[in-house]
């Protein structure tokens, strides 16, 4: 069986604070979408071009289709830079609910203050 | 005693020239009030000597630079003349109104000696931004906390300067930014007419190229992937004919679904 991530120790680490194996495996998918995002437009231009001939379309989708699943932009997921927690992260800031109250009460959050109404 | 009839008698003939003198009479009917600002009155003629600091004070014995002296009075401005408004600067802070204010008196007395025509600060209306997460870390799903940022902001517009002096104001902002106040600036240049019809008219790479792609995908900022499609297209693979067999090897190599359950059994 081949490797689910091939490659995966080559690529560098983030530089947060804390690297969970849920944020090294998402930063392999941003590092390997990246290198392949010029290829995956042009097939799926070439698959969507109404213009174009039937075969070269269906050659594109088929290529595409052939490309690993972690070249997939929708396998991309924000996560919490700081616990690499995946839920409720506010995108702002890039941390998670939980780090975020912390950080906010902290004063850490630039012009973040609790408010009430 | 002869400084104050001399300073009677300058107003005497000053009333009498202004009231009787036909001559003055004609000249106040026909005379154009209107501002004019010409390089005369704007700068100092060539080789003038021209004062950059005030008197010295008595208690350090030292003069003041001129434009020092100038923060005690109010912001001087160049008159709009022409009304084109050449840039925008937006100016943002979460914390307070005190440092927007100070740094946009700095941006428009440096737009002054700039010679450029400003207008502003305008305040504009504040952003709130708020969110509202849970209290603890686990459960309690209830209870909440709000939390919110606002965003104060100033516009600075400014007039009739050429672009390059716009730059040197930028940069100024560049060089001494104020911690906790963020810039934005919005330039505006005029084209010609001329430039929408050369936009509408086919390019001779469109020409040559009717189907695939054309000549703006190629200048976009994806411009790599318009190249990469014209690599691929070059490729047999994607010009040959179709043929129904290798439409049948194509979707043999897809992963075939499983068997059902029932087959199994």
């Amino acid at each position: 069986m081949p490797p689910r991530f091939p490659g995966l120790k080559q690529v560098p680490l983030p530089g947060g604070p804390k690297n969970t194996t849920y944020i090294i495996r998402d930063n392999y998918k941003r590092h390997m979408y990246a290198e392949n995002e010029v290829a995956r437009k042009a097939l799926k231009y070439l698959a969507h071009n109404t213009s174009l001939p039937m075969k070269t379309r269906l050659e594109a989708q088929l290529q595409l289709h052939q490309m690993p699943h972690y070249t997939r932009p929708t396998e991309i997921k924000n996560r919490c830079i700081e616990s690499g927690y995946g839920r409720s992260v506010i995108k702002e800031f890039r941390v998670c609910r939980i780090k975020f109250r912390e950080l906010a009460l902290k004063g850490e959050l630039p012009g973040v203050r609790s408010s009430s109404w | 005693m002869l400084s104050r009839s001399l300073a009677s008698l300058a107003a005497t003939t000053r009333f009498v020239g202004r009231r009787y003198s036909p001559a003055l009479r004609f000249y106040s009917q026909s005379v154009d009030d209107t501002p004019v600002f010409s390089e005369k009155h704007l700068y100092p003629a060539a080789n003038t000597f021209v004062q950059s600091s005030t008197t010295p004070v008595p208690a350090t014995n030292r003069p003041i630079p001129l434009n020092v002296a100038l923060t005690d009075v109010a912001v001087i401005r160049h008159p709009v003349i022409h009304g084109d408004k050449v840039a925008e600067i937006t100016l943002a802070s979460f914390m307070s109104t005190k440092d927007l204010d100070f740094y946009a008196d700095f941006l428009l007395r440096a737009a002054f000696y700039l010679k450029i025509p400003a207008k502003g600060p305008t305040p504009l209306p504040r952003k709130y931004k708020k969110w509202t997460v849970i209290r603890s870390p686990f459960v309690q799903a209830k209870s909440k906390q709000n939390f919110e940022r606002v965003t104060y902001r100033r516009v600075i517009k400014l007039y009739d300067a050429n672009p390059e002096v716009v730059q040197i104001l930028l940069s100024i902002a560049n060089k001494y930014p104020l911690a906790g106040v963020g810039v934005k600036a919005v330039l505006y240049t005029n084209e010609s007419a001329e430039v929408v019809d050369a936009m509408d008219l086919p390019s001779d790479f469109e020409l040559e190229n009717p189907l695939a792609i054309n000549k703006v995908h190629l200048d976009a900022a994806d411009g790599e992937v318009a190249h990469k499609v014209l690599e691929l297209l070059k490729d047999p693979r994607f010009s040959e004919e179709l043929v129904s067999e290798q439409v049948q090897e194509k979707s043999a190599k897809k992963p075939t679904e499983k068997p059902a359950k029932k087959d199994e059994q």
